[in-house]
């Protein structure tokens, strides 16, 4: 008997590890110095968290292109939400940098990366998707050209 | 019975369980080699961490084990380095056990981990984890007007690897709190009283305050001010103006440091330096001396239409030692475009004296091309050059590496580094090469397996904006990283 409990506490944790993580809430500052969570911003049937640094070029580099799939799917329900990861030698350049880019989603800043190493992310940048139950549905790591068509793809998956 | 009670025992610690969630992630690092001037043989060695996670609503529970198994006795180790306890509500942020903490821009207090760095001193030559935190207790309270911090802990000295005793590696206690009151969208104001106490020493107590704000549309500015109380000649100032017209964006910032390490290196006052990405220039970042460092920083940053953007920097850092004045200077261009679809490239150009390091005109430059080969292969060539005169000297440093995306999972390059730094090159030889090919597998973004083969030039590196020294490495190195 203790063997088959064994087993059955194995399949659970096992259960338990496959499950996806989920996003619980959280509140940062963001670039207007305003207290804001998670569960404020978050899309009605998605959210896209992109975690970022001004320091990392591609990071800059896809926020225009993240800035249109954020235009062109708020209307079905999408929420994105821009974590910087700047540390104190280059978070006052976080505020401007986001408002040349033309930046319209809503940008928190994270001086200790709290949220981004809790999800033990280690690349930037890091985007996630995040259905209506809180749960990460996909992940994407780093961005090159033509990244953001893959995006918007699973974006149009997702919402179907 | 012993059925029934196991049963219940099963469900009682399971049920709660499969309402939560278990996370984690792993880092194996195995190496085989050594020191390229080392005169031992090379030898075998395998680095562990792993992190376990478990949320159970608001609250979260961590664990982290580490190990450094090798042949040498003193430097191996199997330590559980850290465990944590936090409750996190939207007011509430409560942690106990090991936690970092930054507090305003870290100009009395900056723990952090540096993600996926291994730190190898030369003295000690055991491995480990980047990180430095506090060990102790902290509590937020938060409003969208004001917060308020207390917290009390151990800091970890990570110059000291876990083969040293917990109480070897954390000497000194901070106890501090700190509070911001947001009046308007114009004026913030924070202060923080922190007390240090090192074993056998006196206690030192900084009192720091800081006011922020946006002056206009488009205009932020940061001060920020410490001072220790025990010695009156101790304090730190740092001043930022940051804003942006239409798509230009700019940056102003203004430090002032005298004598204001604190304890073994707790804080990191902002450095007000560029870190750059480029391998010549960040192995040459400059690197802020809080004992005595005045200078300022400007950044310009305009992105020209969507796939162009032109970066401009320039710093300047005095350092007073005695009777001698080191005054370093930067000026760094970035341009960076795309000739067409698929061809991407960035060149920069930058300029810099560096007497402190007794590097005089300075100059790098280099030219990175990201090129779309069809479907999903990239070829990324990247040239850099550096030349300096130390003491009448010419020094040469140069970067070439070639690499492969063959797809979206597959990367390889080669690296061929080369210099004349008479610090570096064999004596008799006029210069010194570098030669290694990275491999990187990366299936999906739960497993990353990396392969290191050849020579890996070590030295300054700057990451996260903390500045370490890496040693240099001959040999194979596999690193295979999992999340669960």
């Amino acid at each position: 008997m203790s063997k088959y409990l064994y087993c059955a506490s194995l399949v659970l944790c096992a259960y338990v590890a496959m499950t996806a993580q989920t996003v619980s809430d959280f509140s940062l500052e963001d670039i207007d110095g305003e207290l804001v969570s998670y569960e404020e911003l978050k899309g009605e049937q998605l959210t896209v968290i992109d975690f970022w640094a001004t320091w990392c070029k591609p990071c800059t580099k896809a926020m225009p292109k993240l800035n249109k799939i954020y235009e062109e799917y708020q209307v079905d329900g999408l929420n994105m939400i821009g974590i910087s990861c700047d540390g104190p030698r280059s978070i006052a350049k976080v505020k401007p940098v986001a408002k040349s880019l033309g930046v319209d989603y809503a940008i928190l800043k994270d001086i200790d990366c709290e949220v981004m190493n809790s999800f033990q992310f280690q690349a930037f940048p890091t985007l996630i998707i995040v259905d209506q139950d809180d749960e990460i549905v996909w992940v994407h790591e780093g961005f090159s050209s033509g990244d953001e068509e893959l995006i918007a793809e699973h974006i149009r998956e997702l919402l179907k | 019975m012993r059925i029934l009670v196991s049963l219940v025992f099963l469900i009682s610690a399971c049920v709660p369980l499969a309402f939560g969630q278990f996370s984690g992630v792993n880092v194996a690092e195995v190496q085989f080699g050594k020191l390229p001037n080392e005169a031992a043989d090379p030898f075998p060695s395998l680095y562990d961490r792993a992190v376990l996670n478990y949320r159970y609503g608001k609250l979260k529970a961590s664990a982290t084990i580490e190990q450094y198994q090798v042949k040498y006795e003193d430097r191996r180790y199997f330590d559980l380095s850290q465990l944590r306890l936090g409750y996190k509500t939207k007011h509430w942020d409560i942690k106990l056990g090991n936690f970092y903490e930054t507090i305003g821009r870290g100009m009395a207090i900056r723990s952090f981990e540096i993600p996926a760095s291994i730190l190898e001193d030369i003295g000690f030559r055991s491995r480990s984890y980047f990180h430095r935190d506090i060990l102790g207790g902290s509590a937020a309270y938060q409003t969208k007007k004001w917060k308020v911090q207390l917290l009390h802990g151990e800091i970890l000295n990570n110059l000291l690897p876990p083969t040293f005793d917990r109480s070897d590696r954390r000497t000194e206690t901070v106890s501090g709190m700190t509070g911001s009151y947001k009046i308007s969208q114009r004026i913030k104001l924070g202060a923080n009283l922190i007390n240090i106490k090192e074993d056998n020493l006196s206690a030192r107590q900084i009192a720091g305050g800081s006011v922020s704000g946006d002056i206009a549309n488009g205009l932020s500015y940061y001060v920020e001010y410490a001072h220790s109380f025990s010695q009156a000649n101790d304090y730190a100032l740092y001043a930022g103006l940051t804003g942006y017209v239409g798509e230009l964006t700019y940056n102003v910032e203004y430090k002032k440091y005298e004598n204001f390490i604190i304890g073994s290196g707790l804080n990191e006052p902002p450095a007000l330096i560029k870190q750059h990405t480029y391998k010549v220039l960040n192995r040459s970042t400059h690197v802020t001396n809080p004992l005595n460092e005045e200078g300022y920083q400007i950044d310009l940053y305009y992105p020209v239409g969507e796939s162009s953007s032109i970066n401009f920097n320039h710093a300047l850092a005095a350092n007073t030692f005695g009777a001698t004045n080191f005054i370093f200077r930067e000026l760094f261009a970035e341009w960076s475009s795309s000739l067409r679809e698929g061809l991407d490239y960035k060149i920069f150009l930058d300029y810099a004296q560096d007497p402190f390091k007794g590097e005089a005109d300075r100059w790098s430059t280099g030219l990175y091309v990201d090129l779309a080969l069809g479907g999903e292969m990239r070829l990324l060539p990247e040239v850099e050059y550096q030349r300096f005169n130390r003491f009448g000297s010419a020094v040469n440093n140069q970067s070439y590496s070639l690499g492969l995306h063959l797809d979206k999972t597959f990367f390889v390059s080669v690296i061929l580094e080369t210099t004349t730094d008479p610090f570096l090159v064999d004596t008799g030889e006029s210069s010194r090469a570098y030669l290694g090919s990275n491999i990187r597998f990366k299936p999906n973004y739960k497993n990353t397996f990396q392969l290191f083969l050849g020579e890996r030039r070590g030295g300054p590196l700057c990451n996260a904006g903390v500045c370490y020294e890496i040693l240099d490495f001959k040999g194979i190195e596999t690193r295979w990283t999992v999340r669960f």
